[in-house]
C-alpha cells in the first residue's frame, strides 16, 4: 500500500461512519449550567479586590507521584495505617477489606480494591467509586464497551435534579438520628444483569447510587451492604472534596481548592510538568476525593506546569485577610439592578436553610436569611422570587485561570497568578432549591 | 439588567451554536476515534468539546481560525484524562432528539477506523485526526497542537508511511470488518 493509498482508505474509514446528530438540547442545558456557573466566576476576577503576592517556586523535596496517565486516584491505605491524614481515634474503623469513602461528613464503606474511577478512554478493573458531577446528576458513567461492573456514586442530594430523585423515595431506615430513603432496585435489561439503587441521606446531602451485579458468582458487595454501613463521622473529621468535572481545566483546580479550605483543609498545589499537556490540568488529589481527614490536614493537588522540575506553590503562605461578611447592605448596594422586600413566600420554605447552605458548597457558608428578590422589568414591573440568600467567601489561587481552549497562539497568554479573596452571594428559590442569581464581587 | 434582554441574546446564542454543533458533530467523533477512543467514548468527547464551545462561545466565534480552535478544545478534552462521560439513566426531560441509525453499522465503522490508528504514536493520531477528520490544513494543524507547520509535515508522513509500509491496514481493509 502506498502513503496516499492510505490516505484514501483513512478517509473512506470517516466517510464509512453513520450521520448521527449531537444531543443538542442536553447540550444546551448543561452549557446554560456550566456559562453560569463559570460567569459568576469572572465576575469575581473583574472586581477582585484584594491580591497577594505567590510564593512559587519552592522546590519540593521529597518525589511527587507521576501522572496516573488517566487511571483511578491512588487509593489511601484502608489498614488505617495514614497517620499524616487522619488521627486514629477520631474515625470509626473501616471493616476488614473496606475503606470508607464519602461526601461532607456522610461515609460508607467499600471494598479496598474499588478504586475512585474518573471516567476516560481507559476502564475500572473491578467495582469502583465516583463523584457524579452537579450538571449530571442522576448519571452513572458509562464504561467502555458497556462493561458492567459494581460501583457507588456520590452526589450531592441539595440539587433540583437530585431534590426530584429522593422526593420519590421510600422512608428507609435512620443513620446516628439522621433519616435515610431510598428508592426500589431497577433492573432494566439494558443493565446486562446489572442492578441501580438508590439511597440518601437528605439532611446530610448526600445521595448514594449502588449499582450491584444481580448473576450469581461475582456477587461481592450488595446493596444492603453498602447502605448498611452509611456512618456520620465525628467532629473534626470530614472528607475529601472532590472536583466537580463540568469545571475543566484550571477553573476546576481554583474552586477545588476554594471548596478544599472552605471544607476546613489546608491546601498544597504542587506543579508537575508534563510533555505536550496545557498548564493547570489536575492530575491527582492525595489523599483521594472522599477519603476520610481530619479538618486541618493537608490535601495535595498535583497540577501540570512549570518545566524546571515539580514545584510547590503555597497558597497558604501569606493569606490576606478575610473580608467582612455580607451583608443585606452588601448584597443590596452590589444587586442595585434588582430589588428587594421581605418575604412572602411559604412558610415554612419548602427548600430549607440548610438546604441552601449546602448548594452553596462551602462548609462556612453564611445565611442572609429569606427576602423575595424582584427583577425588573424592561416597562418597570417586577418579577418578584422568594429566595434564601447565601453568602460565603474563599480563597482562590488564581482568580484568572478561566480560559479555555489553551494556548498555542490561539488564546493569549495567562497573566501571572492573582490569588485573593473571592466574596460572593447567591439566591435560591425557597420553594423549588432553583439557582435565581449569583453574584461574585 | 432585565429578564427579557437577557433571553433575547441567549436565544440568538443558542440557534448559532446548535448549527454549529450540527455541523460539526459528525467531525469531532470520528476525530476522537482517530486518537483512539471508543465510538461511545469519543461521542462523549465530542459532546465534552461543544459543551467548552458552547460555555466559551464568543472566544470560539471570535477565534482566527475556529475549527483550529476547537481542536485545541478536543485535544485538551482528550489529554484532560479526568474527562467525565455520563449516561442519564433517569429520563429527566425529553428522550433522545434523534432515532440513532443501526448500532451494529456505528461500531463497525468506529472499530475500523480505531484499528488502523491502534499502531500509531499519539502525536501521530492527532495530525491524523485533524488532517482527515477535522480537515484542517497543515498550519492549523500546527497552531491547534502548538508545534511547528514542518513538524506536522513530518509527523504526517511518518504516520502514513507506517501505515503504508506495515500489513495491518491492507489485512484491515482486504479483511473486511472482521
Amino acid at each position: 500500500m502506498s502513503q496516499d493509498e492510505a490516505a484514501r482508505y483513512l478517509t473512506e474509514l470517516g466517510e464509512a461512519f453513520p450521520d448521527t446528530r449531537p444531543p443538542t438540547s442536553d447540550l444546551l442545558t448543561s452549557g446554560r449550567a456550566a456559562r453560569r456557573r463559570r460567569n459568576r466566576r469572572r465576575m469575581l476576577v473583574a472586581t477582585a479586590a484584594s491580591v497577594l503576592a505567590l510564593s512559587a517556586g519552592a522546590v519540593v523535596q521529597q518525589a511527587v507521584a507521576g501522572n496516573d496517565g488517566g487511571g483511578p486516584d491512588r487509593v489511601a491505605p484502608a489498614d488505617g495505617t495514614e497517620p499524616d491524614h487522619v488521627a486514629a481515634a477520631d474515625v470509626p474503623p473501616a471493616p476488614d477489606g473496606k475503606r470508607l469513602v464519602g461526601m461532607g461528613r456522610v461515609v460508607v464503606a467499600v471494598p479496598t480494591s474499588w478504586v475512585n474511577w474518573q471516567p476516560s478512554c481507559g476502564e475500572p478493573d473491578g467495582g469502583y467509586v465516583y463523584f457524579e458531577p452537579v450538571a449530571a446528576i442522576g448519571c452513572i458513567p458509562q464504561t467502555p464497551d458497556n462493561k458492567v461492573v459494581p460501583s457507588l456514586g456520590i452526589a450531592d442530594s441539595t440539587t433540583p435534579e437530585s431534590r426530584e430523585l429522593v422526593r420519590n423515595m421510600n422512608p428507609g431506615e435512620s443513620i446516628q438520628g439522621l433519616a435515610t430513603v431510598q428508592d426500589d432496585p431497577a433492573c432494566p435489561d439494558t443493565l446486562g444483569g446489572a442492578c441501580t439503587q438508590r439511597f440518601a441521606v437528605p439532611d446530610a446531602g448526600v445521595l448514594f447510587t449502588v449499582r450491584f451485579l444481580n448473576t450469581s458468582g461475582v456477587l461481592t458487595t450488595t446493596f444492603a451492604d453498602i447502605r448498611d454501613s452509611v456512618s456520620l463521622l465525628p467532629d473534626g473529621v470530614t472528607t475529601v472534596p472532590h472536583r466537580d468535572d463540568h469545571l475543566g481545566g484550571s477553573t476546576g483546580v481554583a474552586v477545588l481548592v476554594g471548596e478544599m479550605r472552605s471544607a476546613g483543609l489546608e491546601v498544597a498545589v504542587v506543579a508537575e510538568p508534563q510533555v505536550d499537556t496545557p498548564d493547570g490540568v489536575l492530575l491527582s488529589i492525595d489523599p483521594s476525593p472522599g477519603s476520610v481527614i481530619r479538618i486541618g490536614a493537608t490535601v495535595t493537588l498535583t497540577v501540570t506546569g512549570g518545566s524546571a522540575g515539580p514545584t510547590l506553590i503555597d497558597p497558604t503562605a501569606s493569606a490576606p485577610p478575610r473580608p467582612a461578611p455580607i451583608t443585606m447592605e452588601t448584597v443590596r448596594r452590589v444587586a442595585s439592578a434588582q430589588e428587594f422586600r421581605p418575604y412572602t413566600g411559604p412558610t415554612p420554605a419548602p427548600f430549607s436553610e440548610r438546604e441552601a447552605l449546602h448548594r452553596e458548597r462551602a462548609a462556612d457558608a453564611y445565611s442572609l436569611g429569606l427576602w423575595d428578590v424582584g427583577m425588573v422589568n424592561e416597562d418597570t414591573t417586577v418579577e418578584w422570587t422568594p429566595v434564601w440568600i447565601v453568602a460565603s467567601e474563599y480563597l482562590v489561587d488564581d482568580l484568572n485561570q478561566l480560559s479555555l481552549g489553551g494556548r498555542a497562539g490561539v488564546t493569549p497568554s495567562p497573566p501571572p497568578a492573582r490569588p485573593g479573596w473571592g466574596r460572593s452571594f447567591d439566591m435560591y428559590d425557597a420553594r423549588t432549591g432553583t439557582f435565581v442569581l449569583g453574584v461574585g464581587f | 439588567m432585565t429578564a427579557s434582554a437577557t433571553d433575547g441574546v441567549a436565544v440568538t446564542q443558542d440557534d448559532e451554536f446548535a448549527e454549529f454543533a450540527s455541523a460539526r458533530w459528525l467531525r469531532l467523533v470520528r476525530a476522537g476515534v482517530a486518537l483512539g477512543c471508543s465510538l461511545h467514548e469519543a461521542e462523549d468527547l465530542a459532546q465534552a468539546t461543544l459543551l467548552k464551545c458552547f460555555v466559551s462561545w464568543s472566544k470560539v466565534t471570535r477565534a482566527t481560525h475556529r475549527d483550529a480552535y476547537v481542536s485545541r478544545i478536543l485535544l485538551n478534552a482528550h489529554r484532560d484524562s479526568r474527562r467525565a462521560r455520563w449516561r442519564r439513566e433517569v429520563p429527566v426531560s425529553s428522550a433522545p432528539e434523534t432515532p440513532q441509525p443501526d448500532e451494529t453499522e456505528r461500531f463497525a465503522a468506529a472499530d475500523a477506523l480505531r484499528r488502523a490508528v491502534q499502531q500509531l504514536s499519539q502525536g501521530q493520531r492527532e495530525v491524523i485526526a485533524l488532517r482527515f477528520y477535522v480537515h484542517l490544513p497543515d498550519e492549523q494543524i500546527a497552531e491547534a497542537l502548538g508545534i511547528a507547520p514542518g513538524t506536522v509535515k513530518s509527523r504526517m508522513s511518518r504516520a502514513l508511511d507506517q501505515l503504508a509500509t506495515s500489513n495491518h491496514l491492507t489485512e484491515l481493509r482486504d479483511g473486511g470488518t472482521t
